[in-house]
């Protein structure tokens, strides 16, 4: 054939879907522009329908290469298809907005669009437009006709020959272009990259559909042939003209996404002044406030270093913006603070945007912004999380909802909704699918679970169970819709419309951008997160409480309080932020806190990161004396000096880099986020071998360089940011020191936040009484909605007592509760038919406080209460209630008083705890537990000795690193106590180990510096010993 | 005067033994609807830990073996109603209580039996051969009988028996709201005795008439007439198998259960069946009814289960069985035979004549209507239904030609370059979930002879022709 030998012209696919059309299309951005690339197109448009959630990515792929990227969507209309296509910036905030107005008039996920949007007059002047007719010929042409004279000079008959019986011949179709004077080209409504991918385009489909592939008929595509053909197919398929009308179309399109830059809002800087120079005005005031005695030179200079770079990288504005926004929060008292790698900034700092002390820390700026780092900074505020919608309600009110919007999270196939949603579109069971998801540990590292998948097929795996498992690799990763992202902000100067489109959140009122933060991070468009931290509630309720007998603010809270390091070195650490967790616990003796920086290393260095790096042990090791410390040189001991040679910290990693091994500031931070993803591609690799490379050639020995190269690995994902921990750190002591000095108000103000934190409010409740709190039930006359402090003996006398609040009445309601506080007399009520006349509640909420034991002091036992308040008031008669009357006489009934294990239990129902003996006490007095130990006593006991114990259980954890070995947390009237299950004994005892309320356990203890641990042998539940007590009955008054 | 007596048998796992088609003691749960927790767990399984509201997953951590099944109300309701045939063999008044018990009236079959205590043994022995769990319990109302079967069951006789051992019921076994259960709970009341001392009126102005209404009904004060189940007039019923059975033997459990009911039928109406018509239904399609006759007639299932098993040994299935019908009608010397197969009455319908003597001259299944199927694949584009089977719809179907080969027949190259192609390609790439796809460019060609013809290209590169057209 004539023409064969020459390559085939060059060509341009101006229709492509890809996976971020949920549900259609079959292959990731990136593979599409890899695959466009090996096939040597000159451009390829990404299309995806009424969208363009997934272009960022196709243009990072596509960044430095010779495919040119053009962006599009296609749209669907009355069984029509039509695909926009934007050439400039103008075109493409035409796109972005009339995607966002069809978006926004349908409810989330789906779009509706009206032929009237295509009018003239709706600003779509600078769009290309590409129809592709329907098999009706004679109404396409006619909407052609319609089209061709809106779009005119920018609208084309698109033609796709998909060799399936639909096909138009293309004779007739070139015709119908000619009459209209239109100029036809071809595509090839790509939906995959590769047809290997017409199976799970198949799968996809049924899923959409909610029909297994057996059953969807011609729904499927009949055959694999929209894929990216080569250039020599299309030569068969087209002629010459059609394909070269590809290029022309190409050639007009010279929009690339990095013509987007981040216009700011400008309310932030008052008018005849510099954004630069309103900044310097901002960041003196604060210097004035942080350093009252003025700042040193050396914190004086870094404050022009940060100020120059913020100059030069042009971000005074980012920060004009996030200021606003924290001094509108402590306006109106709401407490917050930054963290992250914001927190290496003195400007921040000097700003109240981060409450990190540069002096007290290793400050690294170029972490958080520098001259080579070709992207914004990254600014995550936390604030209290009850108020938090106040913030996010002023950022909407001072910009307008269509500048301010949120950032987008994608929800993509993850193991258990893949194999679920595959399994059903294959037509196989559910319930043999649930019981394959089932049987998956994902825990366990040395078996990743797509592994265990396939082996649970069998030695002969059934056909379907092999399918299942290729569809179901493949679709791992695949974005299903779009979520909103928890308070990732971006703020526009102008319309965000005109950036990126808005769609509606599933929540009422919310929308949403179609792009999610890593998008907004490598378009380099600034975004502020607004997040929530339940400590900082706390902590503001207890200062609060506090009122004037207290501190009054963080700031004035003393720092360095020995008695605070005191409490923490002895793992007493219930209710404090960050500390509380098992892990924390058990590490806080061991390393047992001195001063701030301490807290800053225990956050940092109990996690999976660097307990798998090897970094725990010789730290503690140098931190008793028992390793010698010792640096190579200077460099590296000015680094590592703070951790004992140990690096814990990003930032050292960061350092080390360029000071041993002389990677710049950009290389050592490229090092720092491949060591982010290391696990997921290879990159490592490259920086590792540089890394010795650059050790050894300034002659760090071998050995020293491969201890450097190992700790780097363990960092993973995990390594903390030193500048992180620190924020995270000052809280720990703020928590602390409040816990040390006024535990009855710390726990108050933790109760009145819930939910937070890694303890129930029955285990707050009992910490706070071992440490002698005084702690009052919940009182229809003396409690409020929230807990309080009761001062005994007036108010200039120490210690108060916790009185426990209405919220925590089970089914008792918040509107129920204000209103009681509101109608009760200065001293209470006396009877209880004055407090039913008075209190607009209704029977549940009475039912709700008998039962909680609230109306004690009123109505004697529960029993009585509850039968006297689900009588119906009588009608209000004219006049005062007759108080003369007994109360409770109205009925004749005596019902007998609740035993001591009947008044547990209900309290345990209706408050979720009890300040009267704790269940175990009973058992124990009962002569149930005998040979057991109390928790308090297991202090005495030697290491290695074999104990029993038993208690409720109160908590069980299978943290992944730890091989799998179960931590379970039984608690008695003494305290708690933890105990270590090894795999063997879990897996043999499994089911008291699962199911047990109340468990009694054989086992050996284990003490090692302070903390002590049972290693479990033999689990018996022993749940039926509590429902079998019978016990004398008391009158409880 | 008889003092009234009532029996309910309650059936715990009904919803999950129906799906058995063995007797089967290994461990087997049934989900709830949305197949997250668990719903009925039997006695293996809740020996190996397994409660009912367990989350599947814990519940498969702890026991592995489980099997697991999806609820099937249709079915579970069909089996109650098996068992209120079988119960006719009891009573000759039964009623539902749906959805896992049957009430019978006692007290006018006592002296039939010989007394409660040798009733209450007979249905006992015949309970064991369905293989279902269960709890028997007799009372003096049909509430009381039904309470006292929940809670673990009972046999007495007199009224005052049965008042005593229900005045020891707790409230949460009183088949109480639950809010109301948990308040009197919550004030000590801990047994239907003490309740029941408490002064009606406050109760009433508390839990309203509601309660009242129930206690009553319980304790004998007001009538509480049930509300009978009427055996239709033929017997006819469809089971539907928890599996797909493969071997004609494995369906003899299963078949007994409904032979049991046949049983309960007859005895009920104090009959014999000389003849029963047993079908089995398969995915695709069924096979025709089995006739079994039995020439001095009987009701015994053990007899028929005996007939069956014979017919069955001889029985090859091609296909696994998903449902059973049994059904019979010949209760007298009667020999004509309904051939019930439409709705449409007779006569008015040409259509429906026709096919009607069709099918008596051919014999039945020999007739049956041909369908389009919606798959690209033109082999599988269409299929045999029966007649009484409703064909699922197919639209959209493309140009195909009238005549398809029943398998495509090879195309030498010297033959295939005589053709003339005349469109195409069309390209056919289907049907990769049941093992390799189908790969085939197909044209529409006309042959030296005029004759236009469908052939297609496999991928190896060779030539078939697959049909005609006109």
């Amino acid at each position: 054939m004539a023409g064969s030998a020459e390559r085939p012209m060059d060509y341009a696919e101006l229709h492509c879907l890809s996976n971020f059309s949920f549900l259609r299309g079959a292959s990731h951005p990136e593979e599409l522009v890899a695959r466009a690339l090996a096939l040597e197109y000159r451009a390829l448009a990404l299309t995806d329908e009424c969208s363009v959630a997934g272009v960022v990515r196709a243009w990072e792929a596509a960044r430095g290469t010779a495919l040119q990227l053009i962006i599009g969507s296609e749209f669907r209309l009355e069984g029509e298809t039509l695909v926009l296509l934007a050439p400039d910036r103008r075109a493409y905030a035409q796109l972005c907005t009339l995607i966002s107005n069809a978006r926004r008039r349908a409810s989330k996920g789906s779009y509706q669009l009206e032929w009237q949007d295509f009018d003239p007059g709706s600003n779509l002047d600078h769009c290309l437009l590409l129809y592709r007719p329907s098999a009706d010929l004679i109404r396409s042409e006619e909407r052609l006709a319609w089209l061709a004279n809106r779009f005119t000079g920018r609208c084309w008959l698109l033609i796709e020959r998909l060799l399936d019986t639909a096909e138009t011949g293309i004779d007739c179709l070139l015709a119908l272009a000619a009459r209209q004077g239109v100029s036809a080209v071809c595509a090839n409504d790509v939906h995959m990259h590769h047809p290997d991918r017409q199976p799970l385009q198949d799968i996809l489909s049924a899923i959409r559909l909610g029909t297994p592939v057996q059953q969807a008929g011609f729904a499927l595509a009949a055959n694999a042939e929209r894929h990216l053909r080569s250039r020599n197919k299309l030569r068969h398929l087209y002629p010459r003209a059609l394909r070269e009308e590809t290029l022309r179309i190409a050639a007009r399109c010279r929009f690339c996404l990095s013509e987007l830059r981040y216009e700011y809002p400008s309310e932030l800087v008052p008018p005849g002044m510099s954004a630069g120079a309103r900044l310097r005005a901002l960041v003196e005031a604060g210097v004035r406030r942080r350093f009252p005695g003025g700042p040193e030179p050396r914190e004086r200079q870094q404050i022009e270093h940060e100020l120059l770079l913020i100059a030069q990288l042009k971000y005074e504005h980012y920060f004009l913006t996030i200021e606003d926004i924290v001094t509108f929060a402590r306006r109106q008292g709401i407490f917050c603070q930054g963290r992250g790698s914001a927190a290496n900034s003195i400007v921040c700092y000097c700003l109240g945007i981060t409450e990190v002390d540069p002096r007290q820390v290793n400050l690294l700026v170029e972490r958080f912004i520098s001259t080579e780092r070709n992207e914004p900074p990254d600014i995550d505020v936390d604030f209290e999380h009850t108020r938090r919608e106040e913030v996010i309600q002023y950022i909407y009110a001072k910009y307008g909802r269509d500048r301010a919007g949120l950032a987008a999270t994608v929800i993509s196939y993850r193991p258990k909704s893949a194999i679920r949603d595959v399994g059903k579109a294959l037509g196989m069971d559910e319930s043999h699918l649930i019981w394959l998801i089932s049987q998956l540990d994902r825990r366990h590292g040395d078996r990743p679970w797509l592994e265990q998948l396939r082996a649970l097929g069998g030695a002969e795996p059934a056909p379907i169970h092999c399918l299942l498992v290729q569809r179901v690799e493949e679709i791992l990763g695949f974005p299903r819709h779009l979520s909103q992202h928890v308070g990732g902000f971006i703020i526009a100067a102008g319309p965000l419309t005109e950036l990126v489109p808005v769609e509606n959140a599933a929540m009422a009122g919310r929308t949403v951008i179609q792009w999610n933060k890593d998008d907004l991070q490598s378009l380099g468009l600034l975004k502020v997160d607004i997040l929530a931290l339940g400590m900082l509630t706390a902590i503001r309720k207890t200062l609060h409480l506090l009122g004037k007998r207290g501190p009054g603010s963080i700031e004035a809270i003393p720092r360095e309080d020995a008695a605070t390091y005191e409490m923490l070195s002895r793992g007493d650490s219930m209710g404090v932020f960050q500390v509380e967790s098992r892990a924390q616990m058990s590490m806080l003796p061991r390393l047992r806190p001195r001063c701030y920086y301490d807290l800053v290393v225990q956050v940092a260095i109990v996690r999976p990161g660097p307990i798998q790096g090897d970094m725990v042990h010789p730290y503690l090791q140098r931190r008793n004396g028992a390793e010698a410390v010792d640096y190579p040189n200077d460099a590296v001991r000015a680094v590592l000096e703070p951790t004992l040679g140990v690096p814990i910290f990003q930032e050292q990693v960061i350092r080390l880099a360029m000071v041993a091994a002389g990677f710049s500031g950009g290389e050592a931070d490229r090092l720092r986020r491949a060591m982010a993803a290391w696990r997921r591609s290879g990159s490592i690799a490259g920086h590792q071998h540089k890394l010795r490379a650059g050790m050894e050639a300034r002659g760090y020995s071998p050995a020293f360089a491969e201890r450097i190269c190992r700790q780097i690995e363990g960092f993973g994902e995990y390594g903390f940011p030193e500048s992180h921990a620190a924020s995270f750190a000052l809280l720990v002591y703020v928590s602390a020191w409040l816990k040390r000095h006024h535990p009855a108000a710390f726990c108050a103000g933790l109760l009145n936040s819930q939910p937070m934190g890694f303890y129930a409010p029955a285990q707050l409740i009992q910490d706070a009484r071992r440490h002698g709190v005084e702690v009052r039930p919940v009182c229809l006359n003396a409690s409020h909605w929230d807990c309080t402090l009761e001062y005994p003996g007036g108010r200039e006398n120490g210690a108060p007592a916790l009185r426990l609040g209405l919220r925590l009445v089970r089914g008792f309601s918040e509107q129920g509760g204000r209103a009681l506080v509101q109608a009760r007399p200065p001293n209470g009520f006396v009877h209880l038919d004055d407090a039913r006349h008075h209190c607009p509640l209704d029977r549940g909420d009475w039912d709700a406080l008998a039962a909680a034991g609230a109306l004690a002091e009123l109505t004697g036992h529960r029993h009585q209460a509850r039968w006297a308040l689900l009588e119906p008031l009588p009608e209000l008669a004219l006049g005062p209630p007759d108080t003369s009357r007994e109360p409770t006489a109205s009925s004749p009934v005596q019902l007998p008083p609740p035993s001591e294990r009947a008044e547990l239990e209900a309290d345990y129902r209706h408050l979720g705890l009890t300040l009267k003996r704790h269940p175990l006490a009973l058992l124990r007095a009962e002569g149930q537990l005998n040979h057991c130990l109390q928790a308090a006593s297991l202090a005495r006991a030697r290491d290695g000795q074999a104990v029993q114990v038993a208690g409720l259980v109160i908590n069980r954890q299978q943290p992944g690193t730890a091989a799998g070995v179960t931590f379970v947390t039984l608690e008695d009237e003494s305290g708690q106590i933890n105990l270590v299950v090894w795999r063997a004994t879990a897996q043999q005892q499994r089911r008291a180990l699962l199911s047990a309320r109340l468990l009694q356990v054989a086992g050996v203890l284990q003490r090692d510096a302070g903390v002590i641990h049972v290693v479990a042998g033999r689990l018996t539940d022993i749940s039926h010993r509590w429902e079998q007590l019978k016990t004398r009955s008391r009158d409880f008054r | 005067m008889h003092q009234p007596l009532w029996i309910h048998l309650d059936f715990p796992l009904l919803a999950l033994e129906t799906r058995y088609t063995t007797p089967n003691p290994a461990p087997a749960v049934l989900l709830d609807g949305a197949a997250r927790r668990v719903e009925l767990a039997n006695a293996a399984a809740r020996q190996a830990g397994v409660q009912i509201g367990m989350a599947v997953a814990t519940a498969c951590s702890l026991c592995p073996e489980l099997t697991l099944h999806a609820p099937a109300p249709t079915q579970a309701r069909a089996q109650l109603e098996c068992l209120a045939l079988w119960a006719g063999a009891f009573s000759a008044q039964v009623a539902l209580a749906p959805p896992r018990g049957v009430l019978l009236e006692a007290a006018s079959m006592l002296s039939h039996f010989g007394g409660v205590q040798r009733l209450c043994h007979r249905l006992e022995e015949q309970l064991a051969r369905l293989h279902f769990s269960h709890t028997l319990a007799t009372g003096h109302t049909p509430l009381a009988a039904d309470l006292l079967a929940r809670s673990g069951g009972f046999v007495g006789e007199s009224r005052d028996e049965h008042r005593q051992r229900l005045g020891t019921l707790p409230p949460q076994q009183l088949g109480l709201p639950v809010r109301d259960s948990e308040r009197l709970r919550g004030m000590g009341i801990e047994s239907l005795g003490q309740l029941l001392a408490l002064p009606r009126d406050e109760l009433g102005v508390r839990f309203g008439a509601a309660l009242l209404e129930r206690l009553d009904r319980l304790w004998g004060l007001r009538a509480d007439p049930p509300r009978y189940f009427q055996p239709p007039p033929r017997f006819c019923q469809r089971l539907e198998l928890g599996h797909e059975v493969e071997s004609a033997q494995a369906l003899l459990f299963p078949l007994r259960r409904l032979l049991e009911a046949l049983e309960g039928y007859l005895q009920g109406r104090q009959q014999q069946a000389h003849e029963i018509e047993l079908q089995l239904h398969q995915r695709e399609s069924s096979l025709p009814a089995k006739t079994i006759g039995h020439r001095g007639g009987s009701s015994r299932a053990q007899e028929w289960l005996e007939l069956c098993r014979l017919h069955l040994e001889q029985e090859r299935l091609q296909q696994p069985v998903i449902a059973l019908t049994l059904s019979a009608e010949r209760f007298s010397d009667r020999t004509s035979r309904s051939l019930s197969l439409f709705d449409a009455p007779a006569g008015n319908d040409i259509t429906g004549g026709l096919l009607n003597r069709l099918q008596s001259r051919l014999g039945p299944g020999q007739v049956s209507r041909l369908t389009v199927v919606a798959d690209h694949r033109p082999e599988r584009a269409w299929s045999l239904f029966s007649l009484d089977q409703e064909p699922p719809p197919a639209t959209g179907i493309p140009g195909r030609p009238g005549w398809l080969l029943a398998t495509p027949q090879p195309l030498p190259p010297a033959q295939r370059a005589l053709i003339q192609l005349l469109s195409g390609p069309e390209r056919i790439v289907s049907g990769w979930w049941e093992g390799p796809a189908l790969r085939r460019d197909y044209y529409a060609g006309r042959w030296p002879d005029q004759r236009l013809g469908w052939l297609f290209r496999d991928d190896r590169g060779e030539w078939y022709l697959h049909g005609w057209f006109g």
